[in-house]
C-alpha cells in the first residue's frame, strides 16, 4: 500500500530521496485501510451513498443481452494479469507441470526386450543376415555365418540390425575387431547372453560372479549372491509378520485377563 | 684362419636371419571404424574409419598418470597464506630464561614446533604449483584415454556424414536440444533429456558432451544434472574429463578437431 503512494503520475516508481520530509512523514504515517485516501477536509459532509454507481435491474440487463450489447462494465484504470506461468510468484508445482515421459517422441530404433537365449540369438543373427544380403535361408549356414564380411556398408547393416533387434549396443571397437556373423554370434553369447553385462556395475568393475554352473563338483556349495534390494523386502515381511504376532498375542493376553 | 672364416659365417647367417620376417607377422591395423550416430537417440547412421594413432592407441597408465597430475598440478590456484613464526601472532619474548628453570631450552611462542606455533614453510599466495609435461607426452596421454575410452564402448560420435539413411525427425546430427518457448507446439525439449536418460540408462551416470561449438539447448536443459552431467567445448576437453566420463558424447567436428590438435607432435 505505501509504494501506491510512492508512484509518480508516469507510473515511475520515486525514490524517497526524492520525497521531501513533511511528504515523507505524510506516506509513513498513513494507516492501513482499504479505501482510497482523500485527504480534502470537505470530502467528510458528502453523501457517499449518491457517488455508488446505480444497480441496473435485472429485466434491463437481459434486454441489453438480447440487443446485442456489451453487458460487462470494463474499467480503464483496472489492471489485468494474463494467467502465465511468469506472471506467478511462489513455489513452481514441479510435479503437475511436468510432462509425462511417454508423450514425449523419441526415435526408439532399439528393441526393449533384450536377448536372453542362444535359440533367439540364432534366430536374430539368422533374420539380420537375410534383410542384409537379401537371402531367404532358413537355418543357420555355418559356411556362409563363418565368411568374412567383404563390404563394409553390409557388415555395418547387419550389425545395426543385429543390435537393434537383440537390445544390446555394440561397441564400434568390437564392430570394427568382429569379422563374420559366427563371430557377431560368439561375442553375443559371451557377454550378452551370459548376462555378463547385464551384471556389470562401474563401482565394481572388476567383480568376481560366482555361480553354481561354474563348478560341478558336489563338496563345493555357492552361496547364491541375492540382491540387496531382495534382501531388505524379505525382512521387511518379516518383521511384519512379527509384529502381527505380537500384537496378537499382546490382544489375546488383555482379553484373557480381561475375562479371568 | 678357421675360427676367423666361422665368425664370418655367423655373421652372414645372423644377418639373413634378421631380414626374414616371422612367418605370421602382420602390420598393426591403420584404421579402426567409428560409428556416427544421432542424438538423442543415438542410433547409427554410418561409420568412418579413424587412424589407429587417434582411437587405437594402446594403454599407458603411467603417461595418464602423468597428465593427470600435470593438469591437477596446474589446477590449483595456490590461494593459501599460512602465516610463518614471523607473522605469527605472538611475541618475541623467550618463554623460558635460558638457564635455571630445569626444562628444555624455548625460544618464543611463534617456534614451529610449538602448539599454535607458526608454520615451518611459510608462504603467500599466489603460491605457484604448476609442473611442466612435455607437450608430447601430454598428447599421447590425451589420445590414450580417447582410445581407452573407446575400447571400452563408452565413446559415441554424433555425425551424419555419408549416412545411409535419412536422420529421425525427433533425432539432430550435433549435440543439442531445440529451445522451445511452448507457444507454439508442446514443450518437449525441457524433457527429451531426462528422456534420453532414461531410454538409455544413463541415470546417475558421469555424462561428458564435446561440442563443437557453443550448443545453448544442451546447456540450458542440462543443467538440472549439471552435477553429473558436463558439457565442454572441444577447446577446454582435458584429459581429467575424458577419463572420469562414464560416457562421451562427441561431435563429428569435436573429434576432428582434437585429432588434428593431439596427433600434430606425433608424427
Amino acid at each position: 500500500m505505501f509504494n501506491t503512494r510512492l508512484l509518480s503520475k508516469s507510473g515511475a516508481r520515486l525514490s524517497s530521496s526524492c520525497i521531501s520530509a513533511t511528504q515523507r512523514s505524510r506516506v509513513t504515517t498513513r494507516s492501513f485501510q482499504s479505501s482510497a485516501v482523500n485527504n480534502d477536509f470537505f470530502s467528510w459532509f458528502k453523501d457517499k451513498k449518491k457517488e455508488k454507481t446505480k444497480v441496473k435491474s435485472t429485466k434491463e440487463v437481459i434486454s441489453d443481452i438480447e440487443a446485442g450489447k456489451d453487458v460487462v462494465e470494463k474499467k480503464d484504470n483496472a489492471t489485468t494479469l494474463e494467467l502465465t506461468p511468469e506472471n506467478f510468484i511462489g513455489s513452481f508445482d514441479k510435479k503437475r507441470n511436468d510432462i509425462p515421459l511417454d508423450t514425449v517422441p523419441f526415435n526408439r530404433w532399439i528393441s526393449l526386450d533384450k536377448v536372453s537365449t542362444e535359440a533367439k540369438l540364432n534366430s536374430i543373427i539368422l533374420q539380420s543376415y537375410n534383410e542384409t544380403f537379401g537371402t531367404q535361408l532358413k537355418e543357420a549356414d555355418n559356411d556362409k555365418f563363418t565368411e568374412s564380411f567383404t563390404d563394409i556398408t553390409k557388415k555395418f547393416s547387419f550389425a545395426k540390425l543385429l543390435q537393434a533387434k537383440s537390445g544390446f549396443v555394440l561397441s564400434d571397437y568390437q564392430f570394427t575387431v568382429l569379422t563374420s556373423p559366427n563371430s557377431f554370434k560368439d561375442y553375443y553369447l559371451r557377454e550378452f547372453v551370459s548376462g555378463k553385462s547385464l551384471r556389470f556395475k562401474e563401482s565394481e568393475p572388476n567383480a568376481i560372479h560366482l555361480n553354481k554352473s561354474s563348478f560341478k563338483a558336489p563338496n563345493i556349495y555357492i552361496i547364491p549372491d541375492v540382491p540387496a534390494k531382495e534382501k531388505r523386502q524379505k525382512f521387511k515381511t518379516l518383521v511384519n509378520e512379527v509384529n502381527e504376532i505380537e500384537n496378537k498375542i499382546t490382544s489375546d493376553a488383555i482379553e484373557n485377563a480381561k475375562q479371568t | 684362419m678357421l675360427k676367423s672364416t666361422n665368425i664370418r659365417l655367423n655373421i652372414v647367417r645372423s644377418i639373413s636371419g634378421t631380414s626374414k620376417t616371422l612367418p605370421n607377422s602382420q602390420l598393426p591395423p591403420a584404421y579402426t571404424l567409428a560409428t556416427l550416430r544421432v542424438f538423442p537417440s543415438l542410433e547409427p547412421l554410418s561409420c568412418i574409419p579413424i587412424s589407429t594413432s587417434v582411437l587405437g592407441v594402446p594403454l599407458r597408465r603411467d603417461i595418464l598418470w602423468r597428465a593427470v597430475v600435470h593438469e591437477n598440478d596446474n589446477r590449483r590456484v595456490g590461494a593459501s597464506n599460512p602465516p610463518g613464526r614471523s607473522e605469527n601472532g605472538y611475541s618475541r619474548h623467550k618463554i623460558l630464561p635460558q638457564k635455571g628453570s630445569g626444562n628444555a631450552r624455548v625460544g618464543d611462542a611463534n617456534s614451529p614446533t610449538r602448539h599454535k606455533g607458526g608454520v615451518a614453510l611459510a608462504r603467500n599466495a599466489p603460491n605457484d604449483y604448476t609442473t611442466d609435461l612435455p607437450n608430447k607426452v601430454y598428447h599421447l596421454a590425451f589420445r590414450t584415454a580417447l582410445s581407452h575410452q573407446y575400447k571400452e564402448g563408452n565413446l559415441f560420435i554424433i555425425g551424419n556424414m555419408n549416412s545411409i539413411k535419412p536422420t529421425s525427425e525427433t533425432d539432430s546430427n550435433k549435440l543439442d536440444i531445440e529451445i522451445n518457448d511452448g507457444k507454439t507446439k508442446p514443450n518437449f525439449s525441457s524433457v527429451m533429456f531426462k528422456k534420453f536418460l532414461k531410454e538409455h540408462e544413463y541415470e546417475g551416470k558421469r555424462l561428458l558432451f564435446i561440442t563443437s561449438d557453443t550448443r545453448p539447448g544442451l546447456l540450458k536443459y542440462t543443467d538440472m544434472y549439471k552435477n553429473r552431467v558436463d558439457v565442454v567445448q572441444q577447446e577446454g576437453v582435458e584429459v581429467n574429463d575424458l577419463l572420469k566420463a562414464s560416457k562421451i558424447f562427441i561431435e563429428e567436428d569435436a573429434l576432428k578437431y582434437l585429432a588434428e590438435e593431439f596427433t600434430a607432435l606425433s608424427t
